[in-house]
Order: structure tokens, then C-alpha cells, then sequence
């Protein structure tokens, strides 16, 4: 169980639709803002790609709308909202997803499980549980980054040096150590 | 006839152990190359013989960057197996060949005990995983250059 939004709603958030709670998280956790940055990129490097021929386009259209015109009935205004709003809308985001968890695939905010009863974060966000995430998370202390919440692994109600320290002993646990994402 | 094997066995191990009963302690240091490239963490495992070795103290290597005793599970330490890491985030960070870490060994029998080390992960201080050269050494000296 992930203490990180999803990637729709880091997308929500990206394009100022999101919760306030969402945008709380986001606000203090780095892993959110870098997730966000790489949507954002994305969402650039898609509206970078050469534009359609329009009329290539309006000519299929017609001959859809020409085919389908004897047999649909007088459709609602909200049904005709749905076909030419939200349907191609949730397709550009489904595509917008898809290409970002192809490029990415190991880059979501995923917990790696290792300590029963609780996930461990994953501070540098490689799908990898091991010494590189303490030194990810004592130099976000050190350089007064922003700290995730659930950096706080020795819930004094802070994040500091010695959960970076908790996070260290944790992975070399030879009983529950973990590596693999 | 089986119950007679059993018993030779027996008599055999302790016999073995009768004539070779020497029990000392031996010190070993890890040694790590990382060339050009500050060493900013890294994470080992090292495997044993736990029939005929056991670690009793973990120290820290000769750098500043690593003076402290690495992270370690004491359940490792006479396991078999034992992972030791450490990090640091000061802007001054061994280069090239360095002690990290210092084992202190309690060995039974005289001959030289076997230890594997293994490179689990290393990096830098931007966090990037490097591969560095691994090695462990006999103790030499008071501090071990």
C-alpha cells in the first residue's frame, strides 16, 4: 500500500484538478514533484509531435457519422458530450498513461515491501531497496529538501538523519533486507 | 551395523575437533576501488563458513567519510552471512582505493578462513550506482594501510 496519490491523480494535480489533499502531498514530497515533472515532460514532448491533416480526419468522421446517421435515434446533449468530450478525453489519458508507464516503468512512487506490516520507502524512487535510499534521504535532510511523511520511520514526528540511519539498518537485515522493487 | 557407522562418525568428528581445537581471532579489512569516482555508499554481503567462523566486532574503515562502523544485522554475525553498509553525505568522499570497513574474526582450526565478499550496491553522491572493486585483506598494522 502506497502512502503516494496515483499517477492519475499526480495527472489531476498536474493539470490543477486535483484534491486538496493531493496537492498537500505534493506540496512536501519529492517524489510526487519529480513524478509530476516527468508527466509534465511528457505532456510537452505529446504536444511537440507534428500535427494531424485535419481534413484527412473530417472526411472519416463524416463517413462515420454518415454510416451510423440511419440507425442512431436523436441522441441527448449529454450523450453527444460523452462522444465527443469525455470519450476522447479519457482515451488521450489512457494513452498519455500508458506511454509514461512504458518509458517509466520502475520510476512510480512504489514502496518496496521488506519490514512486516509496513512498506519502506523508496526515497530515489529505482524500484530498489538499499543503501542508496538512506543516502537519498540524509541528503534531503542535509540540503533541507523537501521530506516526504513517510520518510519518518522512527515516528518521533520528524524526518532527520536518524531515519536515514533507521533505513540503512533496515536494509542490511539479514532476515528481511530487502533489494527488489 | 548402521548404529556402528553412526558412532565411528561421531567418534570421527570428535576426534577432529579434539585435534584442532584452536580457537583465535583474526582481523580482516574491506577494501574498495572506485577509481576516479567518489564513493558516496556502499552495501556488501559477505558469506562465511559459520561452522568455523564467527564475526565479533565490526569497525569502520580509515576515511572520514567512513570512520564509523557500517550498518549491520547482529543475527549476521554468526549467520553466515552478514551485510554491511554505510553512507555519507559530506562533500568530501574517498577516492580510488580505500578501507571501508574493519572484521573481527573468531576463527576455529588453523587454516585460513574462506570469505566471500560481494558488491550488493555503490554509488555516488548523486545517487548514481557505480561498480567498484572489492577485496578483503588481512589486517596490516595498527590501522590497517
Amino acid at each position: 500500500m502506497s502512502d503516494h496519490p496515483e499517477t492519475v491523480e499526480l495527472e489531476l494535480y498536474r493539470t490543477g484538478e486535483a484534491d486538496v489533499d493531493v496537492c498537500q502531498h505534493v506540496a512536501a514530497c519529492a517524489v510526487c514533484q519529480e513524478q509530476v515533472a516527468r508527466l509534465d515532460s511528457l505532456a510537452g514532448s505529446l504536444n511537440d509531435l507534428p500535427a494531424s491533416d485535419p481534413a484527412l480526419f473530417a472526411d472519416v468522421d463524416r463517413a462515420v457519422l454518415a454510416a451510423i446517421a440511419g440507425t442512431s435515434e436523436r441522441r441527448s446533449p449529454f450523450l453527444v458530450l460523452v462522444r465527443r468530450r469525455l470519450i476522447p478525453a479519457a482515451a488521450a489519458a489512457l494513452v498519455l498513461l500508458g506511454t509514461f508507464w512504458v518509458l517509466n516503468p520502475r520510476t512510480g512512487p512504489a514502496p518496496v515491501a521488506n519490514a512486516p506490516g509496513r512498506a519502506e520507502p523508496d526515497v530515489n524512487g529505482d524500484g530498489r531497496l538499499d543503501i542508496l535510499d538512506a543516502l537519498a534521504m540524509a541528503q534531503a535532510v542535509e540540503r533541507g529538501r523537501r521530506l516526504a511523511p513517510a520518510w519518518d520511520l522512527n515516528d518521533d514526528g520528524r524526518v532527520d538523519t536518524k531515519d536515514a540511519n533507521t533505513l540503512a539498518q533496515r536494509v542490511v537485515s539479514v532476515s528481511g533486507g530487502g533489494t527488489e522493487g | 551395523m548402521r548404529r556402528l557407522l553412526t558412532c565411528m562418525s561421531v567418534f570421527v568428528v570428535a576426534a577432529t575437533w579434539a585435534a584442532d581445537p584452536e580457537v583465535r581471532f583474526v582481523a580482516v579489512d574491506l577494501w574498495s576501488d572506485s577509481g576516479d569516482r567518489p564513493l558516496a555508499a556502499y552495501q556488501v554481503d559477505i558469506r562465511y563458513d559459520a561452522r568455523r567462523v564467527r564475526v565479533v566486532g565490526v569497525e569502520g574503515g580509515d576515511h572520514a567519510a567512513f570512520v564509523d562502523p557500517p550498518h549491520y544485522d547482529p543475527k549476521g554475525m554468526a549467520g553466515g552471512r552478514i551485510t554491511l553498509a554505510a553512507f555519507s553525505a559530506v562533500r568530501d568522499l574517498p577516492t580510488g582505493k580505500a578501507r571501508l570497513a574493519r572484521l573481527h574474526l573468531q576463527v576455529e582450526g588453523k587454516a585460513v578462513p574462506e570469505l566471500n565478499v560481494e558488491l550488493v550496491t555503490a554509488g555516488t553522491a548523486t545517487g548514481s550506482r557505480i561498480e567498484v572493486d572489492l577485496s578483503l585483506e588481512p589486517m596490516k598494522g595498527e590501522r590497517g594501510k
